[in-house]
């Protein structure tokens, strides 16, 4: 499948979350998503970073809502709670809904595949290089930062010392990153330029991702979708 | 034709959206209590511009929000208009010693509270889930209204942070070796 | 035709007063190999990317002189337009990685890619590349976890399927073994309608092209065969013991006339014989 397609199901999953206002109907479209971002590959790390943005989102939205601070510190009187928690509910309901979609989209665009969707597509060059160059570069920054870790330990500089001395050495371990990346900027530019880089409009990627009649199919769908939801919005 | 940014910028950009994401998470690493995840974006401000700049901070969270989750995603105005503001900044001579870093660093946490405040009051309810939101709940018993409560949040948290992000991103670019900040002739004067 | 022509050219570099590169004056027919020799810090990697199409976008300089690449001049143009003609190999092979390749075999197709070519041209190209650089083994593997030899030999892999009419080679060889280095060199000079240039500081190596543009300190000291060079240059370069032997028994007036300077190490003990014999 087109790493693209998925992104198409965002929208009108968006339309619906805001047309549906009752809470076990949103609730049992979360479920559904869920289901299938556990169907999928991956699902242990998709669920888990799903899991780490709702949770404590939820811990917020049940203080921030649940005037907690005012009753329970300043004595007042929060009659109206059951009312705002449930518009709370409502709210992560919604979020947890958009994030568990989006999980299910981003399960078809692996970053090697987007990238070579992105260079095939009619976005210019430089917009495909912006998106797709940082994912390889950050792997190297990593890597190398790693490396100075492993040398500032070794002349003694300790991670879990108290928070001052950690920010120097955050200087310490970012300062011989920056440097080593900044000075390779030009090398970079040069290597692109070497390459023929946008000298001419039109570039071809091999093996580009085909749009497929189950792509059209789905994304048909994911337009029907959209007008349903929008045009029972309208008829009530 | 000449394209909109030479190859050279884009490079650097690159540079800058990847300093974004390997510092931030180094900070988080070192679990220091700030997001340092636009320090990047501030480079670029003060070595190209603010267009540049702008652009950084927007492909910074497109791509968070492609790797993760959408919520980056969702902020990615707040990221582009920390790389404008900072920008601009630059140009103006904002860089150029400790005062008016502090000052500049102050404006992008203004330009932050504007962009960033409706995004979280009313897509996510004025809560976050990080620690922040105490302050939110707090702010609003003690009388504020939820958007001004997370005004004042958002500004605290990032004021902190800003400010530490400007001065790390300024100390960075002037150590740079001068050979080097040579080969970006749209540099902020740092000095 | 000469396909580089350089006539009193010098280089000054945007900032600075005195040029860079100066007194470059030599002609390069198509097809022909040329070997640019010097220490460190004799301006080889600035003619390379002067040639290169470098000046002024990617290397801030004045130019004065003439200096043409087919006729044209060389300098003004923006790099990427003229990467289908001329390529440069530099010594840090990691400089060549464009750093938007997941693989060997994409970062290899990405010139082409940028091109426009279709589909079977630009994998023919690859197929050809890889092959001429004995990196096939490679395709499959991620640029940046490449060794140094490795990453040379992409590099390479890399201009060669642009189809360049020039190749640079900057000290390109420098992390394979010599006889790895010779191979390919041999290799490259057989290609037909390749001109290359290549920047050494080993007279062995140099001594292979058909003409030598001996530089110093910026300035062009002589440009002729290696032999005619010989006495001049060899203090300056790297040789084998064998070779420089030959240049100390010349500079002590015990070689014969007659009797040309050797051009390599089998070459010098050759020599030898036909001076001692006589």
């Amino acid at each position: 499948m087109h790493p693209f397609t998925g992104f198409a199901l965002l929208p009108p999953l968006l339309l619906l979350t805001l047309r549906l206002t009752d809470a076990r109907a949103l609730a049992a479209l979360l479920v559904v998503l869920l289901v299938l971002v556990w169907m999928g590959g991956e699902h242990r790390v998709r669920l888990r970073r799903w899991a780490l943005l709702m949770l404590p989102l939820a811990a917020g939205l049940w203080l921030v809502h649940g005037r907690y601070l005012d009753s329970l510190v300043f004595g007042a009187d929060v009659a109206d709670r059951p009312q705002r928690l449930y518009a709370a509910a409502l709210l992560w309901l919604r979020v947890g809904c958009l994030l568990a979609g989006a999980q299910v989209a981003l399960r078809l665009a692996p970053p090697a595949r987007l990238t070579r969707a992105l260079f095939a597509s009619r976005l210019p060059p430089s917009v495909a290089y912006l998106l797709a160059s940082p994912l390889l570069l950050s792997v190297q920054l990593r890597r190398r930062l790693a490396e100075v870790t492993e040398a500032q330990r070794a002349r003694g500089v300790d991670p879990a010392a108290p928070w001052p001395q950690r920010a120097r050495t955050l200087i310490a371990l970012a300062g011989p990153l920056v440097v080593w990346t900044l000075s390779d900027v030009g090398e970079r530019a040069n290597a692109l330029d070497a390459r023929a880089f946008r000298s001419v409009p039109c570039r071809t990627t091999l093996d580009a991702p085909a749009f497929t009649a189950r792509d059209r199919a789905l994304l048909a769908a994911a337009l029907a979708a959209f007008v349903l939801v929008a045009g029972s919005w309208l008829w009530r | 034709m000449n394209p909109l940014f030479s190859t050279r910028t884009l490079t650097l950009m690159s540079a800058g959206i990847a300093f974004n994401m390997v510092l931030g998470q180094l900070a988080s690493m070192l679990k220091l209590p700030i997001f340092l995840d636009a320090i990047g974006t501030f480079v670029v401000a003060l070595l190209a511009g603010p267009l540049a700049a702008l652009v950084t901070g927007v492909a910074t969270n497109l791509i968070w929000g492609v790797l993760t989750s959408p919520v980056a995603a969702a902020f990615a105005p707040v990221a582009g208009v920390i790389g404008l503001v900072a920008g601009l900044c630059a140009r103006a001579g904002g860089f150029r010693s400790l005062p008016r870093v502090l000052l500049s660093a102050l404006l992008v946490t203004v330009a932050v509270v504007v962009v960033a405040t409706p995004i979280r009051a009313y897509l996510f309810g004025g809560a976050t889930g990080s620690g922040a939101d105490f302050f939110v709940a707090y702010l609003n018993a003690v009388g504020s209204k939820l958007i001004e409560s997370v005004a004042l949040t958002v500004f605290g948290v990032n004021l902190a942070d800003k400010v530490v992000s400007a001065l790390l991103a300024w100390t960075l670019v002037r150590a740079l070796p001068a050979r080097l900040s040579a080969t970006f002739p749209a540099a902020a004067a740092v000095r | 035709m000469a396909l580089i022509r350089f006539a009193q050219a010098s280089l000054t570099r945007a900032g600075a007063t005195a040029p860079c590169l100066s007194c470059i004056d030599f002609a390069l027919p198509a097809g022909q190999t040329l070997a640019v020799v010097g220490g460190s810090g004799s301006g080889k990697s600035t003619l390379a990317g002067w040639l290169a199409g470098w000046v002024p976008h990617a290397l801030p300089a004045t130019e004065a002189g003439v200096a043409e690449f087919d006729g044209a001049p060389l300098s003004g143009a923006l790099p990427a337009v003229r990467a289908g003609q001329v390529q440069l190999v530099q010594g840090n092979p990691y400089a060549a990685l464009t750093g938007c390749a997941f693989t060997v075999y994409d970062e290899v197709a990405f010139g082409p890619e940028n091109l426009g070519l279709c589909e079977e041209e630009i994998r023919a190209r690859c197929r050809e590349a890889l092959a001429l650089c004995d990196a096939e083994a490679l395709a499959v593997r991620a640029p940046s976890t490449l060794s140094g030899g490795e990453a040379q030999r992409v590099a390479l892999a890399c201009a060669l399927a642009m189809r360049p009419r020039l190749l640079l080679l900057d000290e390109a060889f420098n992390r394979l073994t010599p006889a790895a280095a010779d191979r390919l060199l041999e290799r490259l000079r057989v290609l037909p309608m390749l001109t290359l240039v290549l920047f050494e500081k080993s007279f062995e190596r140099a001594a292979g092209a058909d003409l030598m543009l001996w530089l110093d300190g910026g300035v062009q000291r002589a440009c002729a065969e290696a032999g005619v060079l010989f006495d001049r240059v060899l203090p300056a370069l790297t040789a084998s013991d064998a070779v420089r032997a030959a240049w100390r028994s010349r500079a002590a007036d015990l070689w014969r006339d007659g009797v040309a300077a050797p051009c390599s190490a089998a070459d010098a003990l050759t020599r030898f014989a036909e001076v001692a014999d006589g």
